[in-house]
């Protein structure tokens, strides 16, 4: 599903800048506006909320109470907050290095054009949808969950680390980190696996909308955080100085390993038992 | 909720004020947000709890 999404994200990149240069960007809306509202009526006529063969478990109507207690009730969920810790900033360092500084800082620092930094953006955007289907079923292979996303989240501390510290970083070590970045970034999916079996059915939804929460929180914090440090630089030059990026891959890297630290006490729950 | 951001980019189509395109992204971002977290508890339903994360992929 999270590999299937990722189909959006390419067609809002060379498809959408091709469709908006031969129709404007009002009706490339329209179409895309057009081709949701079908998709939707083929999802509410072809989707049940069950599979078949089970019958729906009682679902009472719940009233506005019950849903701030439920809510509550997830709150309180015990080893809520280490999954929440690290989730805040998975998702969050990848985007922020791919969607917010990874074409300025190849255009300052490394020179590139404006074809070859979305080539390069194009290869870690691709990197992570492989990623994605790679982490699915690894939780099933090693019947973990906790220790798919330490390790994971150890090569994500690595790269950015290594972003972040090595000066002077030529061309092609910096493109395989960034790269290397999205490929192994790409275990949101472990935890949110991870989070939903922390809570019962009837909380599910209201469970991993929480959990999602973090990802939300981390990924609008990173950006305007590392925007100040980038931003605090020489204003009387367009083009940013090598250490400003390497301070802000390094305070991303800095907010990921405290998120992992504190996962690193939350209790395995492992697939074949949950 | 995918009806909402539909709305939304409609609007965001006829938007001619930065208060219209804001609101009209911000009725995108709910209806599309709350829509992917829909099918993600779908998928937890219709699939047995250990091979979440593989369907989730």
């Amino acid at each position: 599903m999270f590999a299937a999404s990722q189909i959006g994200i390419f067609l809002a990149t060379t498809p959408m800048a091709l469709a908006t240069a031969a129709i404007g960007w009002r009706w490339t809306f329209v179409m895309t506006a057009m081709a949701t509202a079908v998709i939707a009526g083929f999802f509410f006529w072809l989707v049940a909320d069950d599979p078949p063969g089970r019958a729906p478990p009682p679902r009472a109507p719940e009233t506005l109470k019950q849903i701030l207690l439920g809510l509550r009730e997830v709150w309180r969920t015990p080893g809520l907050g280490k999954v929440l810790a690290v989730h805040a900033f998975i998702y969050a360092s990848m985007v922020t290095v791919l969607g917010l500084w990874a074409g300025p800082y190849l255009s300052d620092v490394h020179g590139l054009d404006a074809i070859a930094r979305g080539n390069v953006l194009f290869a870690m955007a691709a990197a992570q949808l492989i990623g994605i289907l790679c982490y699915g079923p690894l939780d099933r292979i090693f019947n973990t969950r906790k220790w798919i996303v330490i390790a994971g989240g150890s090569g994500t501390l690595l790269t950015l680390l290594l972003l972040a510290v090595l000066p002077g970083i030529a061309l092609v070590p910096a493109v395989v980190l960034l790269v290397l970045l999205c490929g192994v970034t790409s275990y949101s999916l472990v935890v949110v696996a991870h989070g939903r079996s922390l809570f019962p059915d009837h909380l599910a939804g209201r469970g991993v909308t929480t959990v999602n929460i973090a990802q939300v929180v981390g990924s609008a914090f990173l950006p305007i955080l590392t925007g100040f440090i980038v931003g605090a630089g020489p204003t009387d030059t367009v083009i940013r100085p090598e250490s400003a990026y390497r301070l802000a891959f390094g305070t991303i890297a800095f907010f990921f390993a405290v998120g992992l630290v504190a996962y690193l006490t939350a209790e395995d729950v492992k697939p074949r038992q949950s | 909720m995918t009806l909402i951001a539909v709305i939304g980019a409609l609007l965001h189509t006829a938007a001619d004020s930065g208060t219209m395109l804001v609101l009209s992204r911000a009725l995108l971002g709910l209806g599309s947000a709350a829509s992917f977290m829909s099918v993600v508890v779908l998928c937890s339903r219709w699939f047995p709890r250990d091979r979440l994360s593989l369907t989730l992929s």
